[in-house]
Parts: C-alpha cells; structure tokens; sequence
C-alpha cells in the first residue's frame, strides 16, 4: 500500500495520507466540511452527524458505488479515487435539521437576536432577547464554534420545533474552571480528551439519551476526581460550557504564538491579549512540535502572575546598606552598577542567569561575566544536576535526545527512573500514558508512590541511592541469560571485553540484599526491558543523592546499549532537567564548565577569535558551589537574574545566609523576593510574554518566543541591562539592536544551531543537531564506549534529629481512603487523612501500631495521616499529597508564581510523631 | 472425556430409567412465564407435599411448552403412565393434585389440561390443543421436555449429535456451505445471511477470535431469547460452539441482559457442566478444536443489544454504538474480529448440521436466486401478548400468516372484541393494522408491509387501543432508552415523544403532521445506530395505517377509544426490575 492517496473533494482533486479519514484529508487540505465532535488528533467519535457526506468509491469489480446513506466524513476512511461531495441539498438539508434539533437545547440569543448585525462591542441590549438566552450569557460569544457552524450552514433560525433550556445552575466550585451545562451540545470531546490524550479519565458522560450530560463520576469535585488541571477539556470546548474562570468574559484583541519557559517541554501557545494589554488566556498549539496541543496546569492556570500589579516596576538601588530602597532610572542604576562591578572583575564576580531566560539573555548573560568581568563564575539557578545533561551527552556523544519526546508514545517498554512526570515535565507524562494504554509496558523506579507510577506494569521501590546498582544488576542478568543486542555490542562497542568483566562484580543476590528487591523482580524487569524491540529510559533523578548521580547515569546508559536501544526509532535515552531553557542556557555557554556550544576551556581560542578578546582559562563555579565560595570570601559579588524560588535541591537556608556576606549583589527579577530584600541594587525584569527570543526545549527544539504584551512599566530584557552594563563599562562589543542580532551571534558560535533563523526557528521544526557536523538522519559511525561501575558501600541516611527519609508525592486521586470534599459555593474544603507508610520494623521500634495516627515533621513542612506498616525498606516513610489541595491552595498562596514554582520533591529528612 | 458414543448410551440410560423408574416423574415449567405465574412457590409446594406424603418421585424444573398461559404447567407422568399436563397450578391446589393423581390415581382434577401419549378417550390429547398443533418445534424443541440442568437429558434427545459430527466430520468451510445452503437468517432483527455472516470472520488469521451471542432482548413483549436460554441453554451452547468451530473462533461470549437470573443461572449451569463433560475448553471430542465460553451482563440499556454497543458494554464501557468501518469481523470486542449471532440464530445450528441443509431450507419460505427472493426458511418463534386470548411462545414455521397466529393460535382477542393493531418487532418495529392479518411471516413481506419480524415479539390491541397512545409509548421508551451519543437520535427523539404527547393530549395541529415527519426522516437518514435509523420506523407505519386515529386526535381534538383521556405515563425507568438490582447490590 502506498503512503498517499488521491481522492477528490467535490472534483477537487487531493492527496492525503494513507489510513486517515474523510474529515482529517480535508483539514488538512483547508478544506472546510462542517464538525463539532470530531477534534484533530483524537479519535473519531461519530457522534455530530455534522460532517455528513456523499461518498462514491471503487467497488471490487472496479465500477463506482456509492456508499448507501450519508455517512460521517470523520469515520469513513479515504480510499483512492474516492469521490466525496461536501454539500448539496440533501446533505444540507440533513446538516440543518440537526443542527435544528441542537439550537432547541442551546441559547442562541447570539444569532437571532435582530441587532446582531448592527451589534457593537459595548453595547448593552438586554431587551431583544428573552433571560437566560441572551448573547452575553456565553463566555464564548464570537468563540463559539456552533455559531459558526450555524453561519456557515446559513440557517433560517425559523425552526418551530420547540426551545428549551436546561436551566441547570452553574457550576463553579472547582479552581480554576467554570461548567455552564446549559451550553453544553454533548460533543463528548472534553471526556475523550481526558481519556484518550491525557489517559486520567477526570470527566465522564453522565446519564443517557436526552439527558446525557458532562460531569464526574459520582458528582465528586475534580479536586478529588483525578483531575490534572491541565484545561484540555476547555481547549476543545466547542461551545462555552467549560471555560476558565478568570478572564471568563475578555475578549481577545491580539493573539500571539509563543512558547512556554515554565518545563523544558517548551509548550507552544497562543496567547491571547485582551484591550487592557493583560493576558487573558493560553491556548496551546495543536501544531506544536513538543505538546501537540497539549499543557499543564502550569502554562493553562498558572501563567497569570504575568499581569500582576505586585510587579516590580523599576529600578530601584540601596546604597550602603540603607533600609529602605530608592527608585531610580534606568541610567542612574546602570551607571551605579557600571561603576560598582569594575572593582569586582575576575574571581570575585558570579553570574547567575535564569533557567527560564531565553538563550540570548543567557548568552549575553555568559559573555558579560566572561568578557567584562573576565570570571567564569556563570551558570543557571536550575543547574543542580548537572550531571543529568552534561554527563549523559558526554557519555552518548549527543547534544540531545536521539528521539522526540512522542516517539516514546511508540516505545514497547519505557522505564522511569525517579522521575515524577506530573509536576514537573507533565507533557512527556502523555505519551508515556498513551504508550501503556496501547500496550506497552512501563517501568518505574522510585520511592515515592508518584501518580504515574499508577500505570506502572511493574512498580520496583528500590532502597535509596541504590538506582545504579539495581539497574547493574538488571545487566547481569541481561548477560547471565544472553538477552543482550549481540550485533550492536559487537559492532558499535569498543569495550565489551572489560565491560563483561567488570559486571561479574554484580551478583544479583548481593544486589537483591543491596536494593532491598527480590532477585526475581530484578530478572522480570531486565527481561521485560531487554526482550522488547524498543526500550527508552526516561530520568530526572530527582530523589537520588548528589554522589550517586554520576554511576546512576552511567548505569542508565549502560542498560541502554547492552539491550541496543540506542540509535532506534522509539528507544533510547531521555535525561530531564528542572529549568524552561536550562538546555539552551549550556548549549549557548551559560555553565561554569564550558564555553558557548560545550567548547572545553583549552580550545578557548576559537571563542576568543570571535570575540576579540581574553577569557580566563580556569572552569568557574557553578550554582552548587556558591555558597561554599561565597562563605570563604572568594567570591564577593554576584548578580542574580531571575527565578529565585525556582532554586531547587540547594540547602535554600544555607544559600540565603550566603548572600548576606557578598559585598555587593544585584537581583534581577519580576517579583520580590528574599533575595531582593537584601540585595543592593534590584532591577525589573522582563516575563517571557513580553520577550522576544529562543529557547530550546529537552529535545533540542529550539522555539522562538513572541512578545505579547508590551512593557508595562520600566522593565528590561536582560541581554539589554547586561549590555548597557558593558557598554557603560566601555566595551562596545555588546552594542547589539535586538535580540535577532544576538541569535545570529550565537548562531555563528554554536555548531549545532547553525542555519537557524527566528523565522525557520518560528515556522519550522528545528531541532538542533544530534552531533556537530552529523545531520539529522545520517547515520552515526561512531562506535561506543561502556562505562564501568564500581560497587561502592551505600551510604546511609544518617540524622539524628531527623532519623527517617520522607518519600513525599502527589496524586490525582486518592484511591486508599477517603476524602471529603466540603462545597461550598466558591470554593472547596478538602478534608484528608493521608495514609503515611511506614516499615513494619521501624514501627515497631517507634511503638506505632497499623492504623495509628502519626506526623511527619521536616524542617518544612508537618503532615499528619495514619500509619499503614507497609513500606518495604527501613528508613523511608512515603505519603502522598493530593495534587488537587495543591490547586485548591493556590488561590490562598502568597507567591504568586506560587503555581508554576511547584516541583517534583526529593527525598526529605524527616522525624515521626505518634500522636 | 468421555467419546460421544458413551456419553449418549449413558444419557440413554439415564433417560430410560426416568421413563421406566418405578417413580412418578414430575415436572414443572419454571420459565419466566412460569415464574411469573407463581412457578417458584408451587415447586417449594411439591416438594414439601412429597416429603409429608412420603413419596419418593423424580422433580425436575423444566423450561417453558410455550403455552404460556397455562402456567403454572405441572407435567406428572406416573410409572408406566402417559405425561399428564395439570395448568394454572396454584399453591392452594397442589396438594390436592397429589392426592388425587399420584396418589389416588384419579383423572378427574379441573385443572387437568390434556395428555401426551397414547391417546384415549380419558383424557384430551395435549397435542391437539391449537397453541401445540400449530407449533413446528425446531430451536424449541426440547423445551419443556427436558430439564435445562441436567446435559444428561439433553444428550438423551440427540444433543451434541451435531457437534460431534461437525468436529469429527466435516472442515469449517463445509459447515459454513452447510449453514448457507440452509437459508439460516439472522433472527436478530436484520435477517443477514449467518453462513455468509460467518464467512467474514473464518477469513481472519488472528489466532483469538470472538464468537458472540447477542441475549440482551430488550424488546417489550419478546422473550424468545430467554425463553432458550432458560429452557433448552444446552442447544443454544452446542450451537455456539459449532459456530466457533466453523469460524475458527477461540472464544465465545453470552451476553444477558442484567437482571434476568433465570437465564443467566442456567446458562451458566449449563456452561459450567459443559466444561464438566470436556464439551467445551480444551480438545473437544479429541478434536483438537478449543473453545472457551463465557457469559458477560449488560448494564442497564437497550442500546447494549446493538453489535458495536455489545462490544463496548463487554468491554466494560459505556454501551454506546461504535462506527463501521472497521467492522465488527476485522475490529470487534478487545479489537479482536468478532461475529455477533442471535440466541435464536445460533439454537436453529445443531438441527440443521443433524437433518442437513436441506431439510431446513424446505421449511418456511423457500428462497429464489434468480427471481432474487432470499427466503426466509425455517420456523420463526413467536411471542404472542397483548389483548390476546392465548398468549404464549409459539414456534411456527416461517410463511404462516399472521391470521393463523393470531386466531387459530392466539384465539384472538381475549376481550372478544375486534382485533385492531398489532405491534411487531419490538419498539422499532412497526405497527400493522387488521387488513394486514395476511401478511406471511417472511422477513421481506414484513419489512415492505413496514412492520419487521426482528425479534419476533406480536403485541395485539383491540378497537379499544388507541394507536396514537400506542405510537407516544413506543417512542417513549426509544427516547429513554437512545444512548445519548448521536446527536438525531439523542435530539430527535426527544422532539417526537414531544409531538406525540401533544397528539395524545389533543394539543396538536396539522403542522406537527409534517413536522415529525421531518425530524423523523432525519433522524433515520443520520444516525449513527439503528435505534435512530429505525426509530421512526413504528411511527410511519402507524401513521400509513391509522391515520384516521390521528387526524381525529389533530381536527376532532378527540381520542376515538377514549383511552387517551387517562394522564400521560411515561417510562421514568423501562426496567425496574434492573435499576432496583443495580441500586441495592451494585457498588
């Protein structure tokens, strides 16, 4: 069978791809056949009976036949030399009458109403139209996809079947989300989605025929019913049944495609802007490379802190350590910086970028410290794994990922190692979710009991710090039962001989005692991985100490080559990392440990060609250093961009305390912040919507930012302070007139972005090189090297005063006790007792019986439940949060980028109490 | 296992010696015509009567005769003794049968209907009573003979004959020729050809393949399916497994509408002892032919019955119907290709591979190629309700007419008066008038008459039916009972029962004429599903043949019987019996 095939639409002839439908061939030939059930990249539901059609195609004695009736362009497949007829009388007349029945159930004041055409933005007719059918009822009014179906369908509006409304009260107790069902058509989409894309199955159809309505099961809240906030339901919403709260009635007045910095997933957006330059909704791209018209609760409800009044509006400066701020210009700041940082050039300087920042601030940010302040000192706040990226793409070779992240939808066998896909990269959690609802099996490995673990085939808590030699231990046996990819060893790696060798020192029972997981579970799960055609690993290490990073990546990777999933279509590696463009920011240089386009220190001279100038050869100190370096004089000034409760895994006290010994320190943020409280000169900074640039997300994609909104108040780009910085500071280098010219720098610097332009970036999918020099499709010569690991004595969890480690998670839904959720009109009371796991012998030892209710006490936070003596390992309690209280909270936060700050929790020093 | 040989000389024992024992062999019809009628309390009745007697006897529960209104049906034959048939048993008379009859020996009980066996002239022979003569007993014809529990019995009456032969006879392909030159069509409502049905899936490799037995029945007024299940499971399961074999499926699925404990208790017995015997799982007959069955509840919906529906609802989802293409035979239940047959279709499998294709194919309506006439052939089971003087379960072959059913059989009205409606093939089936008494039970004089034989329910109304009424309840029950996923069926219906409550409450005027006829025709032309496509099936029917009933209700504003005065109930719940199941036990 051949990919394409050709058909015609109404004697137009059109070629599409093999296997697709009606409805789909048309789309994506601009052709236009009415819909409201059907949704681009869900399946067909057949449901509407608005796409009818007329269909002829080849019978088996080659004549022509038509297909009896008019069947539904969304379900029939195309076939070649179909011939499909859109509209004539029948089908019209057919398309009417339902949407005749429709309009009886539906308000449409909004077409009938004999002003609509004279009908103004502001004007107020609440006369024409009877109550509850009027056009400013909808939230979606000119939104409204049914009222384009009804104008394109050019109904009379005369119909005398009767009218109806439903009369059901609105439903807005839950965050962040309105359910009006009076609007409702049944479409279906929102529950499919849920299903279908995001697979947690929030929404369900409630009774049938006539009264077949949207709602959860049981009439729960979606706080408790497995809801992910993620807004796809409101993002296929037809009609204005579902819809976001805030900004329910605001119009548009601009829309503009941007991307996403809060993950690294880089979701492209549409944002829209309303007259008053707020940003009033996202609306994720169905053309997205990265999220196929997918996001989260962060870039869908989370996004608001943007067109907030709490701003910081501009530059303000405290001179000798005054109480109080003093609001300056922009050139009073600059030129009191300038002067203040030529005392600290060399050593004594840092620079801190942010993970959101897009990669011409970080590359000018890097270029600053390096060139004007000739320090290496630079690294972005995200950056404490840095093993997590640098190493694997040393031991790979790659600069990023091999696959996309929805190649993994395809992959027979994922693993996840420590990863918790919904607060943190919550779009890669989709295809991982998809992957398993077709059959593929999924391997977690973790201490928390994370929500994806849920769709877990097998579920393995392995002791803590143990990761690597779990997985080690799955290489024996790989090796043991000869599961391994024999050709690939053989032809791709170098150094199979002592690889074998050194894996002898992994006997599975001493690793069955080590890990604290039985020997046949550490055989299944090598099995399982090795045996499938595609295996990836996906790994945010997030609950694995600082010292065991570097073997559990390399045991990661080994696994990897043993099972020869490297250089396959759905398999392979695919590190995670915490910041939005932390990628980007390396990739252009902003890491103390290497140069622009991961150039080592000794081949400095090619950076220095370009820029014309020195840099100091010594690697500089990155974020996890800075405040031992900070604490012992060496570095005496630092400045700050950005994101500071973004800062995660850091000893954040022992951070903050830091910071009081610098001499001078300037912050760079939208927000105040406990850095800039005690900062010397603080300046506004610029949100991503009202930046221009590139960010590149963990596949390697690099996308381009849009401005939406203009600046509001005194705020700048930081590639513009830092330049004027350096100008002020007499260097005309950084005389750059927009952020396209720094792209273009980088763009000549940086292998791997070559050819790259803000309109190929913005238009098409440009995913950076896997190697310098190697295209994409191009096979790798290369051959590999296995990394050999040691076993190393497992270091325990030693705290006096918190003796136990806490394996804290959230979930959707809590399916092990109960919840009581109190609605009250606008808001919700959650009222739950988690069920905290303990080990039964480390119950024992603290005379806690199953079923006692006990607390948990970190240095952060206390959380009271009931004892379950059931954890598998001493040492380790684990509980889960309700993701939904989370949500319900966030009204109630401080922050107010309280929302997309949230991350994934390591494991936490923690103490119990029986109460 | 036992060989077939032995296994029927055992059955042949064990059926000669309750014919011979020196025991009264009692039975008693605990169908759900029986249970209805108070079947379950006479049975307690009689065993508690033989044990204060202290007589020893043989009781067992036997399916349903399909003179339903005799029930309950005591059936006793004393040793050496003819079958003597007791009706309307009720618990007050139980005792005095005993008496009487087993012990006392006498003939003379009121309740005594007729007899089977030689004939005399004591006693009435049964078999000339008209709801016996007309009967040609096919899928039927063990019911009320045997007991539904015991595969001994069933195996007595030549059962598994057919299955034995098939497996250790003939090539799947040679049972599907078998099966298509028989003329079987599906009796499921769409009359498709089964053996060109099954063709679809035999060409299919995948190595599990589902074979399906649609028992939802939902219809008001249809029992039929039931009536199998809960009197003969065994035939209807060898039938299955023929299916299976011939179609290379490797599982089979019964699926029974919730809330039916009789038949679903059976079919599971009869499941159960068929494992017992090796007739179903692993190496059937030393074959080598696997077959595993299961029996899988609906929900509470009527939509489940629709094939894509039926899938959906095995696979634990909400019943809604799925679109074709892919059909069924390539995409069905866990995407694997399935084929879907009607309980009666399937029960009609054993007798034609035992008495061949050609003994089927001369019963009923004999079908043409070259005048292009499919035929209808075979016996077509009945169930007669309404105002009807004998309802019942009548096999009867196909081509009878509808005059034979209704007065020879059914006796005619039971109020005596006038025959005015009949309402055939369920909900969207159609309604006929008395001028169609002569249309011939055949699938295709059925459908061009604009009624349909579908599952085989008649419902009888006399002058004093109101057919307007009757139309406002026939799409009250398809209103409630769309599944709510296709937008014409799930809006359309809506605005019909609209319009046919304001008909009934004389509220209407000429406009609604054209109107449901619109919104009807439309929702026919777009559904998705048969229940929309043929919703307004009943209604046009009703319309072409009582028009008079509703220009009376539109111009004269005036019901003609007068039965419309009463206020409008409509069905808050079409199956109370399941709701209350899933309320009380289901969590």
């Amino acid at each position: 069978m051949s990919d394409e095939i050709t058909f015609s639409i109404d004697g137009e002839e059109i070629k599409a791809k093999n296997g697709s439908n009606i409805l789909q061939a048309a789309i994506d030939s601009k052709k236009y056949i009415p819909y409201l059930c059907y949704y681009p990249g869900m399946k067909s539901f057949g449901a509407c009976r608005m796409c009818v059609v007329e269909v002829e195609q080849v019978g088996p004695d080659g004549n022509y036949r038509s297909i009896p009736g008019t069947p539904a362009a969304c379900t029939t497949p195309i076939n070649e030399g179909m011939k499909v007829i859109t509209k004539n009388t029948n089908i019209n007349s057919t398309r009417k009458g339902i949407m005749d029945l429709l309009l009886t159930e539906h308000p449409h004041g909004c077409l009938t109403c004999h002003r609509v055409e004279l009908c103004g933005p502001s004007d107020v007719c609440l006369r024409h139209v009877s109550v509850n059918d009027r056009c400013v009822t909808c939230p979606k009014n000119e939104r409204c996809e049914l009222k384009d179906t009804v104008r394109y369908l050019e109904m009379d509006m005369d119909s005398p079947l009767t009218y109806n409304n439903r009369n059901i009260p609105l439903q807005t107790a839950d965050p962040f989300w309105e359910m009006d069902m009076n609007l409702c058509i049944a479409c279906v989409r929102c529950v499919r989605v849920c299903d279908e894309v995001r697979g947690d199955s929030a929404i369900t159809l409630l009774e049938r025929s006539g009264r077949t309505l949207i709602g959860t099961a049981k009439g729960s809240s979606l706080i408790e019913s497995g809801c992910e906030f993620c807004g796809a339901c409101i993002d296929v919403c037809p009609t204005g049944a579902l819809v976001e709260r805030k900004y329910k009635w605001d119009k548009a007045v601009k829309k503009v495609s941007s991307v996403c910095n809060m993950c690294p997933v880089g979701c492209k957006l549409t944002l829209e802007v309303d007259k008053r330059n707020r940003m009033i909704r996202t609306i994720p791209d169905l053309n997205g490379f990265s999220n196929h018209g997918q996001a989260c609760f962060k870039s869908k409800f989370g996004l608001d802190f943007v067109n907030s009044e709490k701003r910081i509006a501009n530059p303000m400066i405290r001179k000798n350590n005054e109480a109080k701020f003093k609001n300056v210009s922009w050139y009073e700041a600059i030129d009191y910086i300038a002067n203040k940082l030529n005392k600290y050039v060399g050593n004594e300087f840092a620079l801190i970028g942010s993970a959101d920042g897009t990669n011409e601030d970080n590359y000018v940010a890097q270029k600053f410290s390096r060139v004007i302040m000739q320090s290496n000192n630079i690294d972005v706040s995200t950056n404490n794994k840095p093993e997590i990226s640098d190493l694997t793409r040393e031991l790979t070779g790659y600069l990023r990922p091999e696959n996309t992240i929805w190649d993994i939808e395809k992959s027979e066998v994922v693993m996840l190692v420590s990863t918790d896909l919904l607060i943190e990269n919550n779009v890669v959690g989709l295809p991982v979710k998809k992957a398993v609802k077709n059959g593929s099996k999924l391997i977690v490995i973790d201490q928390r009991d994370t929500e994806i673990s849920k769709h877990a085939t097998m579920f393995i808590k392995v002791k803590p710090d143990t990761e690597q030699y779990f997985i080690a231990g799955m290489i024996r046996v790989i090796f043991d039962e000869s599961l391994d990819d024999h050709d690939f060893l053989y032809n791709r790696v170098n150094n199979i001989t002592d690889f074998r060798n050194s894996i002898w020192q992994f006997d599975v029972l001493k690793i069955q005692e080590i890990t604290g997981v039985s020997l046949e579970i550490i055989k299944s799960a090598a099995r399982l991985f090795a045996k499938s055609t595609s295996s990836s690993i996906i790994y945010a290490l997030e609950t694995i100490s600082d010292h065991i990073l570097k073997d559990s990546i390399k045991s990661i990777y080994n696994l990897s080559i043993v099972s020869g999933n490297i250089n396959k279509k759905h398999g392979g590696l695919y590190p995670l990392n915490t910041g939005g463009n932390e990628k980007g920011s390396k990739d252009v240089g902003c890491s103390p440990k290497y140069l622009p386009g991961y150039i080592d220190y000794s081949k400095k001279d090619i950076i220095e060609k370009i820029w014309k100038c020195k840099i100091p050869e010594l690697k500089g100190k990155g974020i996890k250093e800075l405040s031992k370096f900070i604490n012992n004089g060496t570095i005496k000034c630092l400045y700050f961009v950005g994101d500071f409760p973004r800062l995660s895994g850091l000893e954040f006290k022992e951070f903050l305390y830091s910071l009081n010994k610098l001499e001078f320190l300037i912050v760079e943020d939208s927000f105040n912040t406990d850095l800039t409280e005690i900062a010397d000169v603080v300046l506004p900074a610029t949100t991503f919507v009202e930046q221009l640039g590139s960010i590149t997300n963990l596949e390697g994609l690099v996308q381009l930012i849009s401005p939406a909104l203009g600046l509001k108040n005194d705020e700048e780009h930081t590639w513009k302070i830092l330049s004027n910085i350096a100008m002020a500071m007499g260097n005309d280098d950084f005389n750059y007139k927009n952020a396209e010219e720094v792209f273009a720098e980088i763009v000549q610097l940086v292998d791997s972005y070559s050819g790259f332009t803000y309109d190929l970036i913005s238009s098409q999918n440009c995913r950076i090189n896997i190697k310098p020099g190697y295209l994409e499709n191009e096979k790798l010569a290369d051959k590999f090297n296995l990394s050999i690991i040691s076993m190393d004595e497992v270091k325990m969890h030693i705290n006096n005063d918190f003796p136990f480690l806490l394996a804290l998670s959230n979930i959707l839904h809590d399916t092990e006790n109960d919840i009581t959720v109190i609605n009250n009109k606008h808001s919700r009371d959650i009222n739950r007792t988690p069920i905290i796991h303990i080990n039964h012998d480390d119950a024992v030892k603290q005379f806690i019986n199953d079923g006692d209710f006990i607390e948990i006490i970190t240095e952060k936070l206390k959380i009271k439940g009931k004892a379950s003596l059931d954890y598998p390992h001493q040492g380790l309690i684990s509980t889960q949060l309700l993701f939904g209280s989370m949500i319900n909270d966030h009204d109630n936060g401080t922050s107010e980028r309280r929302l997309v700050n949230n991350k994934s929790e390591s494991l936490i020093s923690a103490k119990l109490l029986k109460l | 296992m036992l060989p077939y040989k032995d296994l029927k000389e055992l059955a042949d024992d064990k059926w000669l010696e309750l014919n011979s024992s020196d025991k009264p062999w009692i039975r008693i019809g605990t169908a759900i015509c029986g249970k209805a009628a108070g079947a379950d309390h006479v049975f307690d009745k009689i065993t508690s009567v033989l044990k204060t007697l202290k007589l020893d006897a043989n009781v067992d529960e036997v399916g349903c005769l399909g003179i339903c209104f005799t029930e309950p049906l005591l059936d006793i034959k004393l040793p050496g003794g003819k079958r003597v048939f007791f009706q309307n048993v009720s618990v007050e008379i139980v005792e005095s049968i005993i008496q009487d009859y087993i012990v006392n020996q006498n003939i003379d009980h009121p309740n005594i209907l007729g007899a089977i066996g030689e004939k005399d002239n004591k006693l009435p022979d049964l078999n000339d009573l008209p709801g016996i003569k007309y009967q040609n007993k096919i899928a039927l014809s063990n019911a009320g003979n045997i007991s539904p529990y015991d595969l001994y019995q069933y195996v007595s009456q030549d059962g598994y004959l057919a299955l034995n032969k098939v497996l250790n006879q003939m090539q799947p392909e040679e049972v599907i020729k078998e099966i298509s030159e028989s003329g079987l069509r599906g009796r499921g409502g769409a009359a498709f050809p089964t053996g060109f049905k099954w063709s679809f899936l035999i060409k299919s490799s995948n190595p599990t393949k589902y074979i399906l037995c649609n028992c939802e029945e939902g219809d008001p007024g249809a029992y039929n399916d039931k009536g199998i299940l809960e009197s003969d499971p065994f035939k209807l399961l060898e039938g299955l497994t023929i299916a299976g074999y011939a179609t290379g499926a490797s599982n089979g699925i019964i699926f029974i509408r919730h809330g039916h404990d009789g038949p679903i208790g059976r079919m599971e017995n009869a499941i159960k002892k068929a494992y017992e015997f090796g007739l179903l799982g692993k190496n059937i007959f030393e074959s080598g032919f696997n077959f595993d069955v299961e029996v899988s509840l609906t929900g509470e919906s009527y939509v489940a019955g629709e094939e894509s529906a039926l899938m959906e609802s095995i696979e634990g989802k909400r019943s809604q119907p799925r679109f074709r293409p892919p059909f069924p035979a390539q995409f069905g239940v866990w995407g694997k290709p399935s084929n879907i047959n009607n309980v009666k279709t399937l029960t009609y499998v054993p007798d034609i591979i035992s008495n061949g294709s050609n003994w089927f194919s001369n019963i009923g309506v004999k079908g043409d190629k070259e005048k292009k006439i499919a035929g209808s052939t075979g016996t077509a089971i009945i169930c007669l309700s309404g105002n009807i003087k004998f309802p019942g379960l009548y096999e009867v072959s196909m081509g009878v007419s509808l005059r034979e059913i209704i007065n020879d059989i059914g006796g005619g009205t039971a109020s005596g008066k006038k025959l005015k409606v009949l309402q055939t093939g369920g909900p969207l089936g159609g309604v006929l008038g008395y001028d169609s008494l002569d249309i011939h039970l055949d699938f295709d004089e059925m459908k061009r008459a604009g009624a349909i034989l579908g599952s085989g329910g008649i419902i009888v109304g006399d002058e004093d039916t109101c057919v307007v009424d009757l139309t406002r309840v026939l799409v009250a029950f398809c209103q409630y009972e769309s599944c709510g996923k296709c937008f014409p069926c799930r809006l359309g219906m809506e605005h019909i029962l609209e319009i046919t409550e304001r008909m009934v409450k004389c509220e209407s005027s000429s406009k609604d004429l054209e109107l449901i006829k619109n919104v009807g025709e439309n929702m026919e032309k777009a559904s998705l599903c048969g229940h929309g496509q043929l919703g307004y099936g009943p209604i046009r029917s009703a319309l072409k043949y009582f028009e008079s009933d509703f220009n009376s209700h539109i111009f004269d504003k005036k019901c003609p019987t007068g039965s419309c005065d009463e206020p409008i109930i409509s069905p808050k719940n079409t199956r109370p019996y399941a709701t209350r199941e899933i309320e009380t036990g289901g969590n």
